[in-house]
């Protein structure tokens, strides 16, 4: 895959490293970008004057201590495993997706619309037409940028990028002129029908049943990237495009369907979000959700089995974080810096471990 | 000037004045594979000194580390007699030592004489006398090259020339060519051939890196065969034959079993047809049906500009078509129209009577079309994907590797398997990276996936190029294999010498044209050679 994997085409490189070296270069970094971003952060906390242990425990913990934490962090995975996988799976074949948020807006926003206009139809009905309105919107949204990359070789960064702002307005709009609930507050729907909202599993509290959708989507990336040739493709389309071409793939087309597929998982974040969590679309739903599917996928390193391991880690960090704030005082973007570093550490790393890994072999 | 006088295998016991170059000890690794181990060579003053050996066998690497490209892991290099620490092409130059590359790295919207002092330090306001030096050069060594033309305007031979140029403008007094002949024209050839001599006779020094005995014996003095990062031995011009050196560099692979090798090593002088078992005209290349018809075909390069120039070919089955000529005439862009990789703007390829011009490339596979790239690495495989994908590229909707809408990757993994043995691809196992192999497995697992579609029609480009002989060999019993099998095979080669052994007729293409069809054994070298500088026959 194309994660940022520092290896140098080397035609005499070892035909097969050691297994030494193996371990060093596949285990090695993530200890070591962990174990550097928590010091660092660390050292950081304590500068600011508080009890950086005090803070990690926090942070490591509250998902684990009660029942409440528990159901956040697995409510938070499931945007933040979608949205990551949104990105992957265009950076497979060399795109980058970096409208996550803007096809979770439209996708919250359609969803929002279908539940509050058929509010009176049953859940049988209602749930799944909101789920797939908000689908097809993210669809339709990435779609635009897909087609601006496949027929006239637009950037799909700047398309994507420049669409989420698009969907700021998009969202605005609904919010403050369709069907806006004054009451909110904020610019917010009004609420969906109650046929819109997704049943609750386990619990009290329990979690939103999106999350075995979720869990769903993510299994079958994971059959559809390793098992088909569809999924061959992609991986093939990815590694190299003209070897691929010339063997009869049509490497274009793959990438407007792997960024349409990207936009549609946005989507569905998106009407996930507004029947299992809000219960409408409001502005700022987003929260950080695109930059975070970016880490994680990175992290990952684009491997439809590490997203959700790594989605569930950073959901760990995210819900730890407010209660750090709240018990130790820490401000909850530190864990936001966490995170930057454990990245960047890890793309450092990537490069020591490679030279280590090259001596032991 | 010291006259290379013995040869033996002792090239530092020497007596006289100091040499102008020893290495000694030289070794050299990457990872586990030993490139040089205590490799060592011994150059005189004024002669040219071949140095041959299959593909691996260190002879490029020995000279990058003189060159200062590679850091040898142990070894002494002495120049004149004072050891030298070369650390960069810099402290090469400094040297005295100068290296033409296989593949020319210049500015190619420079002109000759920007291009030659480029690196030198010198201003503008030098140019001008600069380009009276190069012209004095060219005069006096017969490098015939105008100082003011622009470098990509220039011929490949006429850019070789301005390479040489080059090093002899700073002085060099060792001159390293590597493998120069590989795209020059017969012609081209001798001119260069003449141009060292008269270099030599000023006292540099030349290193003739080079595949071709032929020529090896045609210009050089001594001649140095290095096999497995070794010199093995070196012999004077005069002690030996072509025969005798070929068995020195194929070692324990007998040459006389193998006149394709003979060939390649050019053994045969192009022309006189290879004895190669009475060539047995199988199915009679007359008698076969045409499978591949390609007419008034236009191709653009990659600027849109029309590369090959309204093209016919008829190729019947079990027939080979060689299509010669001098790089960057249209061959890369045939090869990829005949292949389906690239669009054609004019002119229908017809296979079996199907027009697939247009068409989407997987349907020419379909349709029986394989392709074995130029560029192995580039084009053929995806590096970082195992073999095993490798071996499954093209055929991943084939129904023969799915089971319930899956890929059955336990088929897969069998047939690549069978095919690792079957093809003797040399490789760690299935799972390990296709990009790791080296160019001759990179090779076969090529062709085993192109005859794993059964083709009818079979496109090849330089397909031998930086092959060992084992593995040029494995492509040619290939392609016959094809041939017999009632293959159109189309053979795009700079190589005359894997031409006119493989192909039952010939074309050559000049600026995308042909301008000339020979039957084969009807034709001598330098009859190519002026078809393939663009000398038209009459018409």
């Amino acid at each position: 895959m194309s994660a940022p994997v520092m290896t140098e085409p080397d035609a005499l490189a070892p035909a097969r490293p050691s297994m030494a070296a193996r371990v060093i270069r596949g285990v090695l970094p993530y200890v070591l970008a962990l174990v550097l971003a928590f010091v660092v952060a660390g050292i950081v906390i304590a500068a600011l004057g508080y009890d950086p242990i005090e803070a990690f425990r926090t942070i490591l913990t509250t998902s684990f201590k009660t029942g409440f934490g528990f159901t956040e962090t697995l409510t938070k995975w499931v945007p933040l495993t979608l949205l990551a996988l949104g990105f992957t799976i265009p950076l497979a074949v060399g795109r980058f997706n970096i409208g996550g948020e803007g096809q979770l807006l439209v996708g919250a926003t359609a969803a929002a619309g279908v539940g509050i206009v058929y509010a009176d139809l049953p859940s049988a009905v209602l749930l799944p037409m909101v789920i797939v309105a908000g689908v097809l919107a993210g669809v339709v949204w990435a779609g635009i940028a897909a087609l601006l990359m496949g027929r006239f070789h637009v950037n799909e960064i700047l398309s994507t990028v420049l669409l989420n702002f698009v969907s700021f307005q998009v969202l605005d709009y609904a919010a403050t002129e369709v069907w806006s609930d004054p009451a909110a507050g904020v610019a917010a729907t009004q609420r969906v029908g109650s046929g819109a909202e997704l049943p609750t599993i386990g619990g009290p509290p329990g979690v939103h049943a999106g999350l075995l959708l979720a869990g769903a989507v993510a299994l079958a990336t994971i059959v559809v990237t390793r098992r088909t040739s569809a999924g061959f493709e992609l991986r093939a389309a990815g590694t190299n495009p003209r070897a691929a071409g010339i063997n009869g793939i049509r490497v274009e087309r793959v990438a407007v369907i792997a960024l349409i597929v990207g936009g549609a998982l946005g989507g569905l974040a998106g009407a996930l979000e507004v029947s299992g969590v809000h219960g409408r679309a409001l502005e700022g739903m987003q929260t950080n959700f695109l930059l975070l599917g970016i880490i994680i996928g990175l992290i990952a390193r684009g491997s439809a089995v590490w997203v959700p391991v790594v989605a569930f880690g950073i959901a760990i960090l995210e819900v730890g974080a407010s209660s750090m704030q709240r018990t130790v005082g820490v401000p909850a973007e530190m864990v936001l810096i966490i995170e930057a570093l454990i990245l960047i550490f890890l793309l450092l790393s990537d490069v020591i471990a490679g030279r280590l890994a090259r001596r032991v072999a | 000037m010291t006259t290379a006088h013995t040869a033996g295998s002792a090239p530092g016991s020497v007596p006289g004045p100091a040499r102008p170059l020893t290495m000694a000890g030289v070794s050299k690794s990457f990872g586990p594979v030993k490139a040089l181990v205590e490799a060592d060579f011994e150059l005189a003053a004024g002669e040219v000194h071949g140095l041959v050996g299959g593909n691996g066998a260190g002879k490029t690497t020995l000279m990058n580390v003189l060159y200062g490209l590679y850091r040898p892991d142990a070894g002494e290099i002495r120049v004149d007699g004072r050891e030298a620490h070369i650390r960069s092409p810099r402290d090469a130059i400094d040297h005295g030592i100068g290296m033409v590359h296989q593949h020319l790295l210049q500015v190619s919207t420079y002109s000759v004489v920007e291009n030659v002092v480029l690196g030198t330090g010198k201003d503008a306001g030098g140019l001008r006398n600069a380009a009276r030096r190069i012209t004095e050069l060219s005069d006096q060594f017969g490098l015939a090259v105008d100082p003011r033309a622009r470098t990509d305007r220039l011929s490949v031979g006429a850019r070789q020339r301005v390479e040489i140029l080059k090093v002899l403008y700073r002085g060099a007094r060792i001159l390293i060519l590597d493998e120069p002949t590989s795209s020059l024209t017969p012609q081209e050839v001798d001119d260069l051939f003449a141009s060292l001599r008269g270099i030599v006779a000023e006292g540099t020094s030349v290193v003739f890196i080079s595949h071709k005995v032929r020529e090896v014996l045609a210009i050089c003095d001594r001649i140095s065969v290095m096999r497995d990062g070794r010199r093995l031995t070196t012999v004077h011009r005069s002690e030996t034959d072509a025969t005798g050196l070929a068995s020195l560099m194929v070692g324990e692979l007998a040459a006389q079993q193998s006149s394709d090798v003979a060939a390649t090593l050019g053994l045969a002088a192009v022309g006189e047809v290879v004895p190669e078992e009475p060539a047995a005209p199988v199915s009679g290349p007359a008698g076969g049906p045409a499978r591949l018809t390609v007419s008034d075909l236009v191709v653009p390069n990659d600027q849109g500009v029309a590369a090959v120039r309204g093209l016919d070919l008829a190729v019947r089955a079990g027939e080979v078509l060689g299509v010669a000529g001098v790089a960057g005439n249209g061959q890369v862009e045939l090869a990829e129209a005949l292949a389906g990789v690239r669009h054609a703007e004019r002119g229908s390829v017809r296979v079996d009577g199907t027009d697939l011009a247009g068409r989407q490339t997987r349907h020419w596979l379909t349709a029986g079309v394989a392709y074995v790239p130029e560029d192995r690495h580039r084009d053929g495989i995806l590096g970082a994907a195992s073999v095993t994908d490798n071996l499954l590229l093209g055929a991943q909707r084939s129904s023969a590797y799915r089971r319930a809408g899956l890929i059955d990757w336990r088929r897969v993994r069998e047939h690549a398997r069978t095919t690792i043995d079957r093809y003797s691809i040399k490789t760690p196992g299935p799972d390990a990276p296709a990009g790791n192999l080296s160019g001759g497995n990179i090779q076969r697992l090529v062709l085993a996936r192109a005859f794993d579609r059964e083709p009818t029609v079979l496109v090849l480009q330089n397909p031998t190029r930086g092959l060992d002989l084992r593995s040029a060999q494995f492509v040619y019993d290939r392609v016959h294999d094809a041939r017999d099998r009632g293959c159109a095979v189309v053979l795009i080669s700079e190589d005359l010498d894997e031409l006119s052994l493989l192909a039952d007729r010939m074309v050559v293409l000049y600026s995308g044209e042909v301008v000339g069809e020979r039957a084969r054994g009807d034709y001598d070298a330098y009859e190519l050679g002026r078809l393939m500088a663009g000398v038209r026959e009459d018409a």
